[in-house]
């Protein structure tokens, strides 16, 4: 799995640019973005908070509009948002009047009106056991843990059994230790489901971790595509075997220098502007 | 400890309440009755809430219900109409604009006021005091609701987008239950302010009712009585904020977003 060159492209991002303009001022958040996934490529975004990684994947899902620039999937021009596109978000966004159940089963209804009720019940409980939700069942979002609100959301979106996933930092809000166990699970289902995965991250050991490329994000006027990495340890990865690893290790001190250099450039950007 | 804090504690304050009464009826005023007395005068109220001895002459819980029907009925025709504005102020914009500096010009008036232009309108007592409950629970309830659909989370909105739900189920799949809790807090103030206005309202317009009760028997210089409907109204306004919450909690929209 080191190269996917061999793949079908799934999605392709052209020239994509995003300008804010309030009051006359604009913001230029980032210009001419290129950018290829493969089908059943994990493709991280790394960078850090400000350099647009959030505002790209809200592009690819069509929650906004680019200011210019194309996004094509399996070769369709994008429009809005849609449901071969799930995102998965950093508070979760599950419905508070909903329990675990009734919270995928609403993603269900909408996206598979012609299944019945027998089937869609199979379909919300395979995806809760995908989890290892079974016992939270009938509870509300509000007396779930973190970890245990983002497994639904995760379930969710796999429910709906879409194209691509947007994950948009995901486990941003979760202790270190939630978080590992997360990454082992969202792996997991990455290897049974042959899902292609776009993931937000600012942590260089998970993008490492869980992707086959990194594409760093570096910002000077704006931000732009500073390097891409290839990832180059084979599926299925074990954190414990590739942290004993001198090649992970020498990878992560490479990319942590690289995000560092990045990070004082943005430093003395911003003491310039002041 | 624990019941005895949640039975004597709450006690103590009663208790220093009614020293104060006696303090006040023993030295200040001779128009005031002495605790015990009040509650001798009151005896055959306290028994008999629902006797009928004349047109005039009923029991306490008859003239009880009486102002709570109207307040029901006031309360319910407001909230039939505020919710709806609300609920559209909150979706646009435009809505809002029209509306929301009428809203906030009327919300301080106090609502009596607005008893002449109903007695003009309606020429009768009851719809009069109808009506201004009615206008009493509009405010809450439509600032409440605006505020609550406006403030919906972006991200239940945006997990409809990329599920492609259109615009019509959004409103009462995610934007409807969202903006609940909200709607509920407006109602809630809207029948507490509407059961405070309805005394007064009942003393300017007279007939049945607990109100006018208050006021008649101040001018029989009767003030047992009304240290009685004092206590009645108190309990009531405790029982009405009561249902509500219930009905919040069995409809199982009690929740945090």
């Amino acid at each position: 799995m080191v190269t996917k060159v061999e793949n079908k492209i799934l999605l392709e991002v052209c020239d994509l640019s995003k300008v804010y303009s309030t009051n006359g001022t604009s913001n230029v958040i980032f210009e001419n973005i290129n950018l290829t996934v493969y089908e059943n490529e994990f493709v991280a975004i790394l960078g850090h908070s400000g350099s647009g990684k959030s505002t790209l994947l809200r592009l690819i899902a069509g929650l906004e509009p680019p200011t210019s620039g194309e996004i094509y999937l399996e070769g369709r021009a994008l429009t809005g948002p849609g449901k071969d596109r799930l995102m998965i978000f950093q508070n979760y966004a599950l419905l508070p009047w909903l329990s675990v159940y009734d919270n995928i089963k609403l993603a269900i209804d909408e996206v598979f009106p012609k299944k019945n009720k027998k089937e869609k019940d199979e379909l919300i409980r395979t995806h809760i056991r995908m989890v290892h939700l079974e016992n939270a069942l009938h509870k509300r979002p509000s007396e779930l843990s973190g970890g245990m609100k983002q497994r639904v959301g995760i379930a969710r979106a796999l429910a709906v059994q879409p194209l691509l996933l947007l994950m948009d930092e995901p486990l941003g809000a979760l202790d270190p230790f939630t978080r590992s166990h997360l990454q082992d699970q969202i792996l997991e289902l990455y290897y049974k489901q042959h899902q292609t995965v776009i993931l937000v991250t600012h942590d260089v050991e998970e993008a490492l971790l869980m992707a086959d490329r990194i594409i760093v994000l570096n910002v000077e006027k704006s931000a732009f595509i500073g390097q891409v990495i290839d990832v180059p340890f084979a599926h299925p990865r074990d954190r414990v075997k590739l942290r004993a690893d001198a090649n992970f290790n020498q990878l992560k001190n490479e990319t942590l220098m690289l995000m560092e250099s990045y990070f004082e450039h943005s430093l003395m950007r911003e003491s310039k502007a002041f | 400890m624990g019941a005895f804090r949640k039975i004597f504690y709450p006690l103590w304050g009663f208790v220093f309440l009614i020293a104060l009464w006696w303090l006040v009826a023993k030295y200040f005023t001779i128009l005031m009755p002495l605790p015990l007395d009040a509650l001798k005068a009151n005896i055959d109220f306290i028994l008999y809430p629902f006797y009928v001895r004349g047109p005039g002459d009923v029991g306490i819980g008859f003239l009880l219900l009486e102002s709570l029907r109207r307040v029901l009925i006031g309360f319910i025709l407001g909230s039939l109409f505020a919710i709806p504005l609300g609920f559209m102020m909150g979706l646009s914009k435009t809505v809002y604009r029209i509306f929301n500096p009428l809203v906030q010009v009327l919300r301080p008036v106090s609502p009596v006021a607005w008893l002449p232009v109903a007695l003009a309108v309606f020429n009768l007592a009851n719809p009069s005091a109808i009506f201004v409950i009615f206008i009493t629970s509009l405010w809450p309830t439509v600032i409440n609701t605006a505020e609550g659909v406006s403030s919906v989370n972006k991200d239940f909105l945006n997990v409809a987008r990329v599920l492609e739900m259109p615009r019509w189920k959004q409103i009462y799949k995610i934007i409807l239950p969202a903006s609940l809790p909200y709607i509920f807090t407006g109602l809630r103030i809207s029948l507490g302010i509407a059961w405070l206005v309805i005394v007064a309202v009942e003393m300017l317009t007279g007939g049945r009712g607990i109100g006018f009760f208050v006021w008649d028997e101040w001018n029989r210089l009767n003030l047992s009585s009304v240290m009685l409907a004092i206590a009645v109204i108190g309990l009531a306004g405790l029982v009405l904020d009561w249902m509500i919450r219930k009905i919040q909690q069995l409809l199982n929209f009690d929740y945090q977003n």
